[in-house]
């Protein structure tokens, strides 16, 4: 491996090193911003760069993992149900006087027009 | 006995500092504004060209200037660049191995792509015959078949040859930066030089 002992005298080595040096040179105007705003706000000028996007983030799949296992969680522990809203309103849409409700929607919409109607 | 006044914070110092400190504070924070100035576009293609992707790598040159500014204000001026590239290699790192979780995370779900499908992505750099003459244009292209080469090479491949070649960082340096032994990064670079040379070829650039 004595050969690469000085890997600078290599050509390929010292090729690269000068395309990679271009390479900064030639970034676009946006980026050198942006990673000079990124040093700016990491000496005190500002907030560090996309941090609190990371910590919402991170709520939020919290959030997904819980939501997740409560509904995983939930079915298997079997009981009753009933006291959710949402099946108590369902119970009471499928029940016999929501449907008269709805069949005798013209009476009860008349009788409360009464004073009007029988004044 | 110190003559300043006990509650009066300055630039997000304790109060307690007196003028002597302060002065000495905002210098350090003025050095170490020079010294992430002078290395901060460096840092941010050395990112880029690990992660592939632009706000990836901004992250993480943010946050290694963070912990460098946090923890390590206060050694030498010296000593910043070492440390500077240890903490970034080490986010690196970090970066690259959640980034294979998420993906054996992906194919797992997805299933895997098959490798017939997969794009070589030397085939993305245009055909050597058909560049034009403009120098600029060739410099580019050459550029780009190094980055693509590079992004191709193993992590610790990759990050022996920026460290070593690029940085010219020294061996004790560049395997303090990469957390490993000595021997580890003369190995590491003596493939990287191996797989670039046999990958761009010969007549590169």
């Amino acid at each position: 491996m004595s050969e690469w002992s000085n890997p600078h005298t290599d050509p390929l080595a010292a090729s690269a090193k000068r395309l990679l040096d271009q390479s900064v040179r030639d970034l676009d105007h946006r980026t050198t911003l942006l990673v000079q705003r990124a040093r700016l706000n990491v000496l005190g000028h500002g907030s560090p760069r996309r941090l609190w996007l990371r910590w919402a983030g991170g709520m939020a799949l919290a959030s997904v993992v819980a939501l997740s296992l409560t509904l995983w969680i939930w079915p298997s522990a079997g009981g009753n149900h009933s006291h959710l809203p949402l099946l108590e309103d369902l119970e009471l849409m499928r029940s016999s006087e929501n449907i008269e409700l709805s069949e005798d929607l013209e009476f009860y919409d008349w009788l409360a027009d009464g004073p009007a109607t029988t004044g | 006995m110190r003559v300043c006044p006990a509650d009066i914070a300055v630039d997000g110092q304790p109060g307690s500092l007196c003028l002597g400190e302060r002065v000495a504070s905002l210098d350090r924070t003025q050095a170490l504004d020079r010294f992430l100035a002078g290395i901060e576009r460096r840092a941010f293609r050395m990112a880029q060209i690990a992660t592939g992707n632009d706000d990836e790598a901004l992250d993480l040159v943010q946050d290694a200037m963070l912990k460098l500014a946090q923890k390590y204000s206060d050694r030498t001026e010296e000593e910043w660049g070492p440390l500077f590239h240890c903490i970034l290699q080490s986010r690196i790192r970090d970066w690259y191995r959640r980034t294979r979780v998420r993906n054996r995370l992906r194919e797992f779900f997805h299933g895997s792509q098959d490798e017939e499908e997969r794009e070589d992505p030397l085939e993305q750099v245009p055909d050597r015959a058909a560049v034009a003459p403009d120098e600029d244009l060739q410099r580019k292209r050459a550029c780009a078949a190094l980055e693509i080469a590079l992004r191709a090479l193993p992590l610790r491949q990759q990050q022996a040859f920026l460290l070593r070649i690029w940085e010219e960082l020294d061996v004790a340096q560049t395997a303090q930066a990469m957390g490993c032994s000595e021997g580890s990064v003369k190995t590491h670079l003596f493939r990287a030089l191996q797989v670039l040379r046999k990958r761009l070829g010969e007549h590169w650039p």
